[in-house]
């Protein structure tokens, strides 16, 4: 098991967001979670890396490092980072000043260090690179930007996805990574995220739509509404939902 | 050991014994206005100036039988050693063609020394008593049309004087004559200086030139430091200035730029890093005199534990000065509850054909961006950095690449002490 999540409960501000929520991840499943507006979807990914603001209030929030299952709320969301879990922003943070090539080097070195292979200089890790902004097809031009400054919807996205496939994480969060893009800019997504797709690596796919079920074919589709799961089912509840809505689930 | 006013006056009295003439006389008159006044704390311009620390300790003027020398380098650059403020002479050694050095001492006996100074209208106690001190320092004359191709570099080599209350006084004056172009690194090294130093470069642009000046300060712990730059621009002169200032216990900077002829430019730049309880304050002011003069600040400051910040711009658009454009930003990051900044801009506008902007800032570290950073593997510290850093990136994104190499190591240091972490990323 790489992820275990029992009765999570959370909260931001003091207002429970998550009420008993449950989920494992093995490594090299995609699973896709689904729900209305609220339901708690971005809760859940912020849980899950660390965001300071929310406050894990009752529950188990495991993780595997090492062939153990450790509590995650022990660490900091640098470390979980370094343990392997990525989580790309439904809102990607503009960092003006701190260039796309530095912020990546910084990071991967970090991830070098704790993990223990050997670090890349400025021209190795340029090389490197070369290939895997070709495959979210980003020009070389976005490494010399300020991180996401500036950039369109699409290309903060595809810097999300060139971030996972630079960190190589064992497990990644898309927080609505579909959302905003148009029909072009999602396959190139997609078409990214499943060249990631390996029996190490879990993704957890967070998503309003199915339409990204579409390119990326999940094993597992879960319904999250207020807080939980209340369904969970193969692909084909995704197109259920597509079709009927959310209602004939969430309807007591 | 004496206080600052009684080392001051005893200087005066002692150059008067020595002759009589009208300049001892006038020296020992502006001995008892300062006297009189003491310290300027009442003042607004020296409105939070910390004055007690100068009040209390007891100097000495300095004397460590050190030379102060100006000449080319091997490597062909043109340096500027001050290791000596005790009125000895400069060393001069080889110049670059169209550069010629004046020692004071040789202009005494000539009619109007102080006309060479220009400091006669300034009623800052301090450039008054650097008047005083007039043979601490030296004139630096840059022909008409000369082309340094590379830049000068001057290092105030204040760290001889360690564990010594010391009042070190000097004053550079640079003529950059028509079409001439220059670039300045300047280099305050206290960290472990114990004293007061008080310098003065003023510049001096003909028709046409161009000044390009790049400072840093290191201060350190009982580091007391007040830098004076000022610049007198005539006709199309262009004036750049960043200054990089790494506060120790106290630090005030005067920069003046009189745009005097038209079309005369100025851009300021300054960064100033401050933490523990040291004082850090930068006063600008600049005077629009003519048509057509265009001047741009940017001063930016970031703040730890119980440092005390200043920030007070001035621009003064005269009536005769239409079609001219002035930009002024301060902005601040503060990365503690404790410490203090107070900024101000200030314009007085003569004419209504004027662009003028002015904004000041005082922020925190966005938590929002470190989260980002973390999320990838980043630690909080190091987040922190380089968030501290892009802070300030802007500023350095046109300076040329010597300032650059000038630079870039002490503002990586800098912002580790100011953060209190480690480091290297």
């Amino acid at each position: 098991m790489l992820l275990n999540i029992k009765n999570l409960h959370a909260s931001v501000d003091e207002k429970p967001v998550l009420k008993g929520l449950d989920l494992q991840v093995q490594p090299g499943e995609v699973h896709a979670i689904m729900g209305p507006n609220g339901s708690g979807k971005s809760t859940l990914s912020k849980v899950v890396a660390g965001h300071p603001d929310y406050e894990v209030t009752e529950g188990k929030l495991e993780y595997e490092i090492n062939f153990k299952m450790k509590d995650l709320t022990e660490l900091d969301p640098d470390e979980r980072a370094k343990e392997g879990i990525f989580m790309a922003f439904q809102y990607p943070v503009e960092v003006p000043g701190v260039s796309n090539f530095e912020f990546l080097h910084a990071s991967y070195n970090a991830m070098a260090r704790h993990q223990g292979f050997p670090e890349m200089d400025d021209a190795t890790f340029r090389n490197f690179l070369d290939g895997k902004m070709e495959q979210v097809k980003m020009r070389k031009e976005f490494l010399d930007r300020g991180v996401n400054s500036g950039f369109s919807g699409g290309e903060k996205k595809r810097n999300e996805i060139l971030q996972m496939a630079v960190l190589s994480p064992r497990l990644a969060f898309l927080d609505e990574t579909d959302s905003g893009l148009d029909i072009d800019a999602l396959k190139v997504v997609a078409d990214g995220v499943n060249s990631l797709r390996s029996e190490e690596r879990a993704i957890v796919l967070v998503t309003h739509y199915q339409r990204l079920l579409d390119y990326i074919k999940p094993d597992f589709v879960h319904v999250l509404a207020n807080g939980k799961i209340v369904k969970s089912g193969g692909p084909e509840l995704a197109l259920k939902l597509e079709e009927e809505g959310y209602d004939w689930i969430i309807k007591p | 050991m004496q206080n600052l006013a009684e080392v001051w006056k005893s200087y005066y009295k002692s150059s008067s014994s020595k002759d009589g003439s009208p300049r001892a006389q006038a020296l020992l008159a502006l001995s008892d206005v300062w006297t009189e006044r003491t310290y300027p704390s009442k003042q607004e311009y020296w409105k939070y100036v910390p004055f007690s620390s100068l009040a209390r300790a007891n100097y000495i003027l300095a004397n460590n039988e050190k030379v102060n020398r100006i000449g080319l380098s091997e490597s062909g650059v043109l340096s500027i050693e001050i290791n000596s403020f005790d009125g000895a002479s400069i060393e001069v050694g080889d110049l670059p063609k169209g550069v010629s050095v004046l020692c004071p001492r040789d202009l005494v006996n000539k009619e109007g020394v102080w006309t060479h100074w220009g400091f006669e209208s300034s009623t800052d106690p301090f450039v008054q008593s650097l008047r005083s001190f007039w043979e601490m320092g030296f004139i630096l004359v840059i022909d008409e049309e000369v082309v340094l191709d590379q830049p000068i570099q001057l290092t105030y080599q204040l760290d001889s004087y360690v564990n010594q209350n010391v009042l070190a006084p000097f004053q550079i004056k640079v003529v950059v004559g028509k079409r001439a172009r220059v670039e300045w690194l300047n280099h305050t090294q206290a960290e472990k200086f114990m004293g007061f130093a008080n310098t003065m470069l003023s510049v001096e642009l003909g028709e046409g030139s161009h000044f390009e000046y790049c400072g840093k300060e290191w201060g350190g712990q009982g580091s007391q430091i007040m830098a004076h730059l000022h610049c007198l621009g005539r006709k199309d002169s262009n004036f750049l200035a960043t200054d990089v200032t790494f506060s120790g216990l106290w630090s005030r900077h005067n920069v003046r730029s009189d745009l005097l002829g038209k079309g005369a430019q100025s851009q300021l730049r300054g960064v100033y890093l401050s933490h523990k309880n040291h004082f850090c304050d930068h006063h600008t002011e600049i005077r629009h005199a003519q048509a057509n003069t265009q001047s741009e600040q940017v001063y930016k400051g970031i703040l730890n534990d119980q440092t005390r910040a200043v920030f007070n711009g001035k621009v003064f658009i005269a009536p005769g000065a239409k079609g001219s454009h002035s930009q002024q930003l301060n902005k601040n990051l503060v990365l503690s509850n404790a410490a203090e900044i107070d900024t101000k801009p200030e314009l007085q506008i003569y004419n209504d054909d004027v662009k003028a902007t002015h904004g000041a800032t005082i922020g925190q570290i966005d938590p929002e961006q470190v989260f980002y950073l973390q999320s990838r593997g980043l630690s909080k510290e190091v987040s922190w950095k380089m968030l501290s850093r892009a802070f300030v990136h802007d500023l350095f994104e046109s300076v040329s690449q010597n300032q650059q190499d000038f630079l870039h190591e002490d503002l990586d240091r800098g912002l580790a002490e100011v953060l209190g972490g480690q480091n290297g990323l």
